[in-house]
């Protein structure tokens, strides 16, 4: 074997010097979103009354973020949400042994006020970060708590990665003497701890691989008091166990693959798998820089022990007939847009939603649940750095 | 496409970008790297107060000085330019400025040089992954011998990121290609002569990859028809002078200087140890004898 020239050993060290630890970023940047969420209206043939038009929600979100000394950042964000529509009160099989749907009127006409501050500490070896969240309407508010952090070691090749939350939520169902369930839930509280602990690893110069686990557990009032017969246990263990891998490319003017699994199981009896595809793809167009980013995405999930379509259940069993406990599969398609232009970032997002009984993988019943829920999302925003 | 050029002065050196693309994007681009390049000099400075190395100096002989992760893969690079050269290249030898003064055209005494030659010792130097100690009081580091050409490098990659696909980063001479020209036909550079600076004694066409000069007309004086030039040898204090230019093509800019330095200081000995790198190269000698491999 030939001995090691001077010119191998120093292209070697040269290349182990780690570029800059994650830097802070320097740039003040302002922000705005507008996203318009809009369900697709229910199937006339099986609801109850002539009521079909479900949620519509539209969100205009405002950010800012700027840096603080030489090496805080902190992230801060004021939400607007206003929602209107119907919602499903309640699905059961009826006499005939078809499902049926309740809808709620169309009464619904909320505000929602969301206020979100971030600060991160950037140091050589990583970032300790940390979450104050508050939100506010008519019959809920929430306040939320966060602590993360990230460490890198191996040269940088390796980063954990670790975080934890709290949440204290209370209920105040409007026209609480409406129902029990509305009388019930006045004033009753929900509590969330979460934590979770990843790893992610810098497979060669155009990959990277992050690993993850998550635990959260939710106690309290988990209920939902617009709904009939819906009587959920008050505490939920939840596990997440997440993969995602990022692949770059050399096409056109620069690519990613995105590809990320998660599996999930609570001890209300439901698993989930969610398998997301996506393919980041830059283009250089004169002045300007788009990425456009189509995706698609897969999710799965078994139903809860107590989900049934009982019409009249005995008061003293679990019982719920939420679409989103029961089995199900659904499909995403969106395509995201950024397009770039000197100090400016224009966004343009769109996604479909569609679910269906028959698209889960696992443990599909029988029990139509004509409630499950197709949707679009629609969103616009700009940003713009200085 | 149309060429734009960025110029900026950093690190005691007229520096440039040459790009090929739309302006917009490239204006940009070539402020994030001058950034980069001005962050390094900052951080690096011997000059600049609140550098990192003048921290590092001031604390020569009294306390250690925590380093990040970028400073200690520097001085891990040092470490082994040390090992490469047999000690001949050494960060603690700038101290020797103290002594040789170009401006004066006069030799330093002997006995001044021998008061500084025991302030350079890098293997004395105590340092790991997280702090440094210069055990003696006034002993100084210095990064001069290749800091321009790690800005180079960092430049060059910065602009790679943002997707600037043709394009070169000049920092005093020190060339590190970002890609090549957008048709392809490479990027035509010129090796200084060393007798006329200002003038090139040859052209190559790098299409990809650095290329670096260390030469004796950077800073030098003239003695009784004797050069003496700013590369020192850190064991007797006094400059080399062998050769009068030495230029190495390497895909990383660091590199490529560091050769060209480790040549200058193995003097005679250079040639063949350049033959050994099997990296290519233009040398010049004092008496301006050409040999290359290019």
């Amino acid at each position: 074997m030939k001995k090691m020239t001077a010119l191998s050993a120093l292209s070697a060290a040269a290349m182990a010097i780690p570029s800059q630890a994650e830097v802070a970023p320097t740039d003040k940047t302002l922000s705005y979103r507008y996203t318009n969420y809009q369900e697709a209206d229910s199937p006339r043939e099986r609801t109850f009354t002539a009521e079909t038009g479900r949620y519509q929600i539209d969100v205009q979100q405002f950010g800012y973020r700027t840096p603080v000394g030489e090496s805080w950042y902190i992230a801060s964000e004021l939400q607007f949400e206003s929602m209107s529509g119907a919602s499903p009160t309640q699905t059961y099989t009826d006499a005939d042994g078809k499902s049926a749907l309740i809808m709620s009127g169309a009464s619904i006409e909320e505000q929602r006020v969301d206020i979100k501050v971030a600060p991160k500490k950037y140091f050589a070896g990583g970032t300790a970060g940390g979450l104050l969240a508050m939100s506010k309407e008519n019959d809920y508010q929430s306040l939320a708590f966060g602590l993360d952090g990230t460490l890198d070691i191996f040269n940088k090749h390796t980063t954990l990665i670790g975080s934890f939350s709290v949440s204290n939520d209370e209920l105040s169902p409007t026209d609480a003497g409406l129902s029990t369930s509305r009388t019930e839930a006045d004033g009753q509280k929900k509590r969330s701890f979460s934590v979770y602990e990843g790893i992610s690893q810098v497979i060669d110069k155009y990959s990277t691989l992050q690993a993850g686990i998550g635990y959260t557990q939710l106690t309290g009032y988990l209920s939902d008091p617009y709904k009939f017969e819906d009587r959920r246990p008050d505490i939920r263990d939840q596990i997440t166990l997440s993969v995602q891998h990022k692949q770059f490319a050399n096409v056109l003017d620069g690519a990613a693959l995105h590809s990320n699994y998660r599996y999930y199981y609570d001890d209300w009896g439901i698993a989930s798998h969610t398998l997301d595809v996506r393919w980041a793809q830059a283009l250089n167009l004169g002045k300007f820089r788009l990425i456009a980013t189509p995706l698609v995405r897969y999710y799965t999930q078994t139903k809860a022990d107590f989900y049934t379509l009982k019409q009249n259940p005995a008061d003293t069993d679990l019982n719920s007939s939420d679409y989103r406990l029961s089995s199900y599969g659904a499909f995403t398609v969106g395509f995201n847009s950024e397009l770039k232009f000197e100090q400016w970032a224009f966004h343009f997002d769109w996604q479909q939603y569609t679910s269906r009984e028959s698209f889960a993988l696992f443990g599909a019943s029988d029990d139509e649940a004509p409630a499950l829920v197709n949707f679009s999302t629609f969103t616009a925003g700009v940003d713009y750095k200085f | 496409m149309n060429f734009l050029q960025h110029n900026f002065t950093a690190m005691a050196s007229p520096c440039k970008f040459i790009l090929q693309g739309e302006a917009p994007a490239i204006k940009q681009a070539c402020l994030k790297a001058e950034a980069e390049v001005q962050r390094i000099e900052q951080k690096f400075s011997r000059y600049r107060e609140s550098s990192l190395l003048q921290v590092i100096n001031k604390n020569a002989g009294i306390r250690s000085t925590k380093i990040d992760a970028e400073t200690a893969g520097l001085l891990n690079y040092a470490q082994l330019c040390y090992q490469q050269s047999d000690g001949l290249f050494d960060i603690t030898s700038g101290i020797l400025r103290k002594a040789w003064n170009f401006k004066s055209n006069r030799l330093p005494r002997e006995e001044t040089l021998q008061q500084l030659l025991p302030l350079i010792n890098w293997s004395s130097v105590q340092w790991d992954q997280d702090e440094i100690l210069l055990p003696k009081k006034n002993m100084e580091i210095d990064f001069g011998g290749f800091g321009k050409e790690y800005a180079a490098d960092r430049a060059a990659e910065i602009f790679q990121s943002l997707g600037i696909l043709h394009g070169l980063v000049d920092l005093g001479g020190d060339i590190r290609i970002i890609g090549d020209k957008a048709d392809k036909s490479g990027w035509n550079i010129g090796i200084r002569d060393p007798k006329q600076p200002d003038s090139a004694i040859s052209h190559i066409t790098l299409h990809q990859g650095a290329m670096a000069t260390s030469g004796n007309y950077e800073r030098f004086m003239q003695i009784e028809s004797q050069h003496y030039c700013h590369i020192m040898k850190a064991n007797t204090g006094w400059p080399v002078n062998h050769w009068a230019s030495v230029t190495i093509l390497a895909p990383q800019c660091l590199v490529a200087g560091s050769l060209a330095t480790l040549t200058m200081l193995a003097e005679e000995n250079g040639e063949a140890w350049l033959k050994e790198q099997e990296v290519p190269f233009l040398t010049i000698d004092i008496k301006g004898i050409q040999s290359s491999n290019l």
